[in-house]
């Protein structure tokens, strides 16, 4: 496979490095991306598991990556002159085990607890899953997003090999992205691949405890849908579905852009152009505050990550999906 | 054109940041973009056949992409025993020649507005060759007086708000116009209409070439493609193979599409023109040029385009009517506009650029469409952007081999 393509936006041969030592597009180690499960007891074993795709654990390194990759001009290319975006690190002193060490310990926390927080509330719901731990694979979707296709065929035959070696049956996912690589794309590129694929609402939809859910406070929010979801993938009725199971909430739709019609948050291109997906994010903060509601949910590490850099110095406030599903469950 | 990849992806990131500058670009979209979605709902509420008809579009276009070779034979036969006059371009160079012998120099032409002459930049090179080149569209009037390009395909100058139409039509026509839509449209008109009268050619598009009769359609409001068409004695329309559709009767189907994305419950003017005007009213001879003009010349233009349609997952962006619906539902679109694009616009774009401007210039596009498929949804033919950015970005990651070798990276 030849990465020197000079149509290539100089970031992706780095990323494509990385998958390669580490399995996820940032170079960051296993033991780092699991350690939201540290004393969750969380067996490594079973037929269902808890597949987070390192989502949520990996966004503190893109937000510091991006803040790297702006410095350097769009897409890696600056001023009509190739940037080798590695070199660049170097010259700034950044090298990929250094890039992430102004990497803030809140931002750490925050995420690493939001997928803390899928597997409580799943918990909670009487689901019961395992979990691979630093062995968890990243899906792969951001190769294919990227045209990467050979390198994403290789990576969904060796996670789904995993997977099988692992006797999985069922893999509950946290992403909307995870869920569309192992729903739709997988298929298409892995032989023989038979394990049934849920997402976090679709498993809370299914479990048969009908755990009652309420707040303590009325709130009225608004459903930022992820893309992917509530198209690709069809299911903007899931969460609402949930979020009706909750006492004291009102949810408010945004006009217009809602469901199938959702607006991109921009976090797609937050790598390659940052200057366009903040602004992006900034137009979905005002449609959303436009709902009335004065919370947005969203069910998506990349959405969250970017709504809440487009809600600076707004009022509206951006939760996760899980966030609210586990206050409403500690309620009673 | 950019001479290398950098240069493309810097010229491509700086058009984008500019717009993004200029916050008036980001309003006048949403508030076109407000007026679209409301116009466009009542239309469908008016005509709800309309869905089920762009299913069948789309499967007419599935059709006629298949065999563009034999519809464009077929529509070149029916348009010569017309008495029209009909050329095939293989390529944009062709093209400009075979229209620049045409027309020769020092000729005076009223143009509708067209896609395709943009794609060729066929008004710069037919005043390289000493002809006066008038717009007669209002939005592209408005822009080849400011001298820049279109912002949307449909609404040209959607960007440009009317305090400054005003600012550049009291400039250009020596008079004060007044900053109200009215004033301003009657403005125009005036400017115009002796220009159409003195003319020696008009030129146009077509939204639809219809090979089993060999006429073409060109869709409209404003009445100025209706002038430019006839007024003249001379008609070249410049017409790219895509538009071509194996039936009259299919064209109607895909003509109704159309305009109804295009927000339109019906538009003012349908043209359809199957050649130059005639009369039998003495004698019942057959007399060429009546009323309106004695040749009508048709350029079919490939420039790429039947290399498009070979390959299976690029070839879905040829199925486009070009009603623009897409572009106010992309959000990129809402923020910078037509500087999402090169000659081409939004995330699908990006496969037309790379067969009719290249790689370089497609490769910024593909890469910053967000994927996120909205333009997918208000699409009345579906055409699956994600996938064509998917393949895209494939092509650009090691598949160039078919447009021929990489430009060198500086």
């Amino acid at each position: 496979m030849d990465l020197k393509s000079p149509y290539l936006p100089k970031v992706l041969p780095i990323m494509v490095d990385n998958m390669r030592g580490s399995s996820n597009p940032l170079g960051i180690s296993g033991g780092k991306l699991s350690s939201w499960a540290d004393g969750l007891d969380l067996p490594s074993k079973g037929e269902t598991l808890l597949y987070t795709g390192c989502e949520y654990q990996l966004i503190p390194y893109v937000l510091t990556l991006v803040d790297q990759v702006k410095k350097m001009g769009p897409f890696g290319y600056e001023g009509g002159v190739l940037v080798d975006v590695a070199m660049g690190l170097r010259k700034l002193g950044l090298d990929a085990a250094t890039a992430f060490a102004s990497l803030t310990a809140k931002d750490e926390d925050y995420y690493n607890n939001i997928t803390r927080t899928y597997a409580k509330v799943l918990r909670k719901h009487g689901v019961d899953f395992a979990y691979l731990g630093e062995e968890e694979p990243y899906s792969g979707a951001l190769l294919y997003e990227f045209g990467l296709m050979d390198e994403f065929a290789e990576h969904a035959n060796k996670v789904s090999r995993l997977f099988k070696e692992r006797k999985v049956r069922k893999v509950i996912v946290t992403s909307p992205h995870a869920l569309e690589a192992f729903r739709v794309l997988y298929p298409k590129f892995v032989e023989g691949l038979d394990i049934e694929v849920l997402h976090f609402t679709e498993a809370i939809l299914r479990s048969k405890e009908n755990i009652p859910m309420a707040l303590k406070e009325p709130l009225e929010i608004t459903l930022h849908d992820p893309c992917h979801l509530a198209r690709t993938l069809d299911m903007a009725e899931e969460p609402r579905e949930i979020l009706s199971r909750v006492n004291n909430l009102v949810l408010k739709e945004v006009p217009y852009s809602n469901k199938r019609w959702t607006t991109c948050c921009g976090a797609p291109i937050e790598v390659l152009l940052p200057s366009l997906s903040e602004p992006l994010a900034a137009r979905r903060i005002q449609e959303l505050a436009s709902s009335g509601a004065g919370t947005a949910l969203t069910l998506c590490a990349f959405c969250l990550a970017n709504l809440r850099k487009g809600a600076k110095g707004r009022s509206l406030k951006v939760m996760d999906f899980a966030e609210l599903l586990d206050k409403a469950t500690e309620a009673k | 054109m950019a001479e290398s990849i950098g240069e493309a992806y810097r010229e491509n990131y700086e058009g984008m940041m500019n717009a993004l500058r200029n916050e008036r670009i980001a309003l006048a979209i949403e508030r076109a973009t407000a007026s679209y979605r409301q116009n466009l709902s009542k239309a469908l509420a008016k005509y709800p056949h309309t869905v089920a008809l762009a299913d069948e579009v789309r499967k007419i276009k599935e059709r006629s992409v298949e065999r563009l070779e034999s519809l464009l034979k077929e529509a070149m036969d029916n348009i010569a025993e017309n008495k029209g006059q009909a050329y095939f371009a293989k390529t944009a160079d062709e093209a400009r020649r075979i229209v620049g012998e045409l027309v020769g120099s020092k000729k005076s032409i009223v143009k509708a507005k067209s896609l395709t002459c943009e794609e060729i930049d066929l008004r710069q090179h037919l005043q390289e060759l000493g002809n006066e080149v008038w717009e007669t569209d209002l939005g592209e009037l408005i822009l080849q007086l400011r001298d820049e390009a279109p912002m949307h395909i449909l609404s040209p100058s959607i960007h440009v708000p009317k305090e400054d139409v005003a600012e550049l039509f009291s400039k250009v026509m020596g008079k004060a116009v007044p900053p109200d839509i009215g004033s301003e449209v009657a403005a125009a008109r005036d400017f115009l209409r002796q220009r159409y009268v003195e003319a020696d050619i008009g030129m146009s598009g077509a939204n639809i070439a219809s090979a089993d009769t060999g006429s073409l359609f060109v869709i409209e409001n404003e009445g100025n493609a209706r002038l430019s068409t006839g007024l003249p004695p001379v008609h070249i329309a410049i017409v790219g193979i895509e538009k071509l559709i194996p039936t009259l009767a299919e064209s109607f189907k895909v003509a109704e599409v159309t305009w109804r994305y295009s927000q339109y419950t019906v538009p003012s003017y349908v043209n359809i023109i199957s050649g130059p005007s005639k009369t039998g009213d003495i004698e019942k001879v057959t007399t060429y040029g009546a009323h309106g003009p004695k040749e009508t010349h048709v350029v079919f233009v490939d420039n790429g385009r039947s290399e498009m349609a070979k390959d299976p997952v690029l070839r879905e962006a040829l199925y486009c009517l070009r009603c623009g619906g897409c572009m106010y539902e992309c959000p990129v679109f809402g923020l910078v506009g037509g500087k999402f694009g090169y000659k081409y616009f939004i995330g699908y774009g990006a496969a037309w650029i790379a067969y009719v401007a290249g790689l370089a210039r497609a490769a910024p596009v593909a890469y910053t469409c967000l994927r996120c498929g909205r333009c997918v949804e208000r699409c009345p033919v579906k055409i699956d952007t994600g996938s064509i950015i998917s393949r895209m970005r494939g092509i650009l990651v090691n598949g160039y081999d078919r447009f021929g070798e990489p430009q060198p990276a500086e």
